[in-house]
């Protein structure tokens, strides 16, 4: 009798294991708080550029002065400097920012001017059509159309990491981003959004 | 239970007499293939034993053995092909993690093992110096690449990886104490009589000319190294104030710790940078990896064994000591400059073995305890088994001396003005033909060396 019982207990513990098992992918709500990682995350990203949205959207600095007529500044991505001990790629936040930006009539961003070099290089490849047999050049995109921008967005990841206790620690990030107006060179915006988590001090957090 | 126990253990031991490779013979001993393959200037040779060696495997794109991967990593570094090099680290990492996070019921099943057998048949873990190098590699490996982003990540880990170092030492002390209180509640040996034994075993290890007592390590357990290099990437890469600040904070450690010249000369040039954080390129820094590191090795001695008869038995135990490997080439020069040193890596070594000898010396004893027993209790009931029994203990006493040969003795620096006529002179004591080195890479401001012995051909590359 406890021969069996022990059987049944392995096929039970066996048939666990196997269903356990099959149940491989699922999508997740990262929204719901309920998977929170050491490193950041698709949330993180998404509430930090919430929260700049929302800042500069609100910023009565960054109100173009013919905003009724359709008036927009232009936006240049500048250097977003990665200072965590995670390999991310700062896009993540910047195009959330970007997206959002274009959605509320604020802001276009300039793919043709960014720090090392144009985002997108067809702005200036078009134009080296203007010779072209080929090519219709009353369709060729003039020289001195393309708009110079009017503001810059910079910023960095901080990742600070400390002991909590003996088996947890704190994990703190700040993302900071400032627009700088580049007809002055002044910082007409800045934000920092702090995520502070307590993790598993059993190993590091990447 | 105890004669069935007693009947099972020479069965597990003859079954598991295979331990995770022939690491003795293999890593440090100069009739190695990985040196002999060195030694014939076939570096891809020496790349090719390491990787066969680490178990790689292209598609799950993982290793299985942490210290041979190591070892592939570095070889790829001396080679200048620093992706590669990074890739091998990479999976390094994946395997730290898993150890760092290994459940209880792994880590027990592996210690279990272990007692029959010997240390040799637990994974390779890794050591505090490894991990901070394991980062530090990757870093200048990104730098070296022209990836200031992803060296700057590295930084960031290497960083961490320091931070932790004192908890990490507190950690393990603690994790011995309480290692060593479990095994007294469970062995059969009585508590008293392991203690007696280790007692007995520190006098003899003094007898054997081991003394640890002036091993100390660096304050904070820091690797100066990491922490030199560390400021010298914020210091050429300063985005803002804040990296220059990064950088005066290593200089000045690293001062503090080793009064390196290198070192002072580059935090005086990092204050002079407060005021405009962008490094020129008038100067020119020189890093050497100098020979190699002090290696374990083997030794066995007999010690008393006080059993729960009481009856006095000795047994021979297997046990790991450090063997400082000789200065073959001596100190460098760089144009006809004295390098000074920023790091001692035998001392980061030393260090980390004299806080871990303890709880290998007690493990040591307390598995020759049990298999004494279990040889004693078989002999008892089979003379012909017992001699079996004895046979296996003999097989299976094996000190664990794996390591990472391929780290340096020591780090030397020089920082001197940027020559005008492009061309570095790199001499040392016993190094036959001084180093030519041709700057040819504008941007170029550091010169990375590594020498092993007058045997092996130094490597030079520039980032």
């Amino acid at each position: 009798m406890k021969i069996i019982n022990q059987k049944s207990c392995l096929v039970m513990v066996a048939a666990a294991l196997f269903l356990n098992g099959c149940k491989s992918t699922e999508v997740v709500d990262t929204r719901s708080g309920e998977y929170v990682t050491a490193g950041l995350s698709s949330s993180d990203f998404n509430n930090a550029a919430n929260d700049a949205l929302n800042d500069i959207i609100s910023s009565p600095l960054l109100v173009h002065p013919q905003a009724a007529q359709g008036g927009r500044y232009i936006m240049a991505v500048s250097n977003i400097i990665n200072d965590t001990s995670q390999r991310i790629d700062t896009d993540q936040l910047t195009k959330k920012i970007r997206v959002g930006l274009l959605n509320s009539g604020k802001f276009l961003t300039t793919t043709a001017i960014g720090l090392s070099g144009a985002e997108d290089e067809m702005t200036a490849r078009v134009r080296e059509l203007n010779e072209s047999k080929m090519v219709n050049q009353t369709t060729v995109k003039k020289d001195g159309q393309v708009i110079a921008p009017d503001f810059s967005l910079s910023g960095k990841i901080i990742q600070r990491t400390n002991r909590l206790d003996r088996s947890n620690q704190l994990v703190d990030y700040y993302f900071q981003l400032t627009l700088t107006q580049l007809e002055t060179g002044l910082a007409y915006w800045e934000g920092e959004y702090p995520v502070s988590k307590k993790v598993s001090n059993d190993s590091v957090t990447w | 239970m105890k004669r069935c126990l007693a009947s099972i253990i020479p069965v597990i031991l003859l079954s598991g007499c295979v331990s995770t490779s022939d690491l003795t013979g293999s890593t440090g001993t100069s009739n190695s293939p990985l040196y002999t393959n060195l030694q014939q200037h076939n570096l891809d040779g020496a790349i090719s034993f390491a990787q066969t060696e680490s178990g790689f495997d292209p598609e799950k794109k993982s290793v299985d053995d942490q210290l041979w991967a190591m070892q592939a990593g570095l070889l790829y570094r001396m080679k200048g092909d620093f992706a590669s090099s990074t890739n091998y680290f990479d999976m390094i990492e994946d395997v730290m993690y898993s150890e760092d996070t290994e459940n209880v019921l792994e880590s027990g099943g592996e210690q279990i093992g272990s007692m029959l057998t010997n240390d040799t048949f637990l994974d390779y873990e890794q050591t505090l110096y490894d991990a901070v190098m394991v980062n530090t590699y990757k870093a200048i490996n990104f730098e070296a690449l022209g990836d200031i982003a992803n060296a700057r990540v590295e930084w960031n880990r290497s960083d961490d990886r320091q931070r932790r170092a004192a908890e990490f030492f507190a950690k393990q002390i603690n994790k011995s104490k309480e290692e060593l209180e479990n095994q007294k509640d469970d062995e059969d040996a009585e508590a008293s009589d392991i203690d007696k034994s280790v007692a007995s075993a520190n006098d003899l290890l003094a007898q054997q000319g081991i003394d640890m007592s002036g091993w100390k390590a660096y304050d904070g357990y820091v690797n100066p190294f990491s922490t030199f290099m560390h400021g010298l990437f914020f210091l050429r890469h300063a985005n803002d104030a804040a990296d220059i600040e990064k950088a005066i904070d290593s200089f000045e450690r690293v001062v503090a710790l080793t009064g390196s010249l290198a070192a002072k000369d580059t935090l005086d040039y990092a204050k002079s940078l407060r005021a405009n954080p962008t490094a020129q390129n008038d100067y020119l820094w020189v890093i050497i990896e100098n020979g190699e590191a002090t290696q374990k090795e083997a030794f066995e001695i007999n010690l008393p064994l006080y059993l729960v008869s009481s009856n006095i038995n000795y047994a021979g135990v297997a046990l790991p000591k450090l063997k400082e490997r000789e200065e073959t080439l001596g100190v460098f020069s760089v144009n006809d400059i004295q390098a000074t040193s920023v790091a001692d890596m035998d001392r980061i070594i030393q260090a980390d073995f004299k806080d871990k000898f303890p709880l290998i010396l007690t493990r040591e004893i307390t598995r020759t305890a049990i298999k004494t027993v279990a040889q004693k209790q078989i002999n008892d009931h089979n003379p012909l088994l017992g001699l079996a029994a004895g046979f296996v203990q003999g097989l299976s006493t094996e000190a664990d001396t794996r390591s990472w040969s391929l780290l340096p003795k020591n780090f030397q620096a020089v920082m001197l003005p940027r020559p005008a006529d492009g061309r570095v002179k790199i001499a040392a004591e016993h190094l036959t033909t001084p180093l030519e080195v041709e700057l040819t890479e504008p941007n170029a401001g550091v010169v990375y060396v590594k020498a092993m012995n007058p045997l092996v051909t130094p490597t030079i590359h520039l980032m």
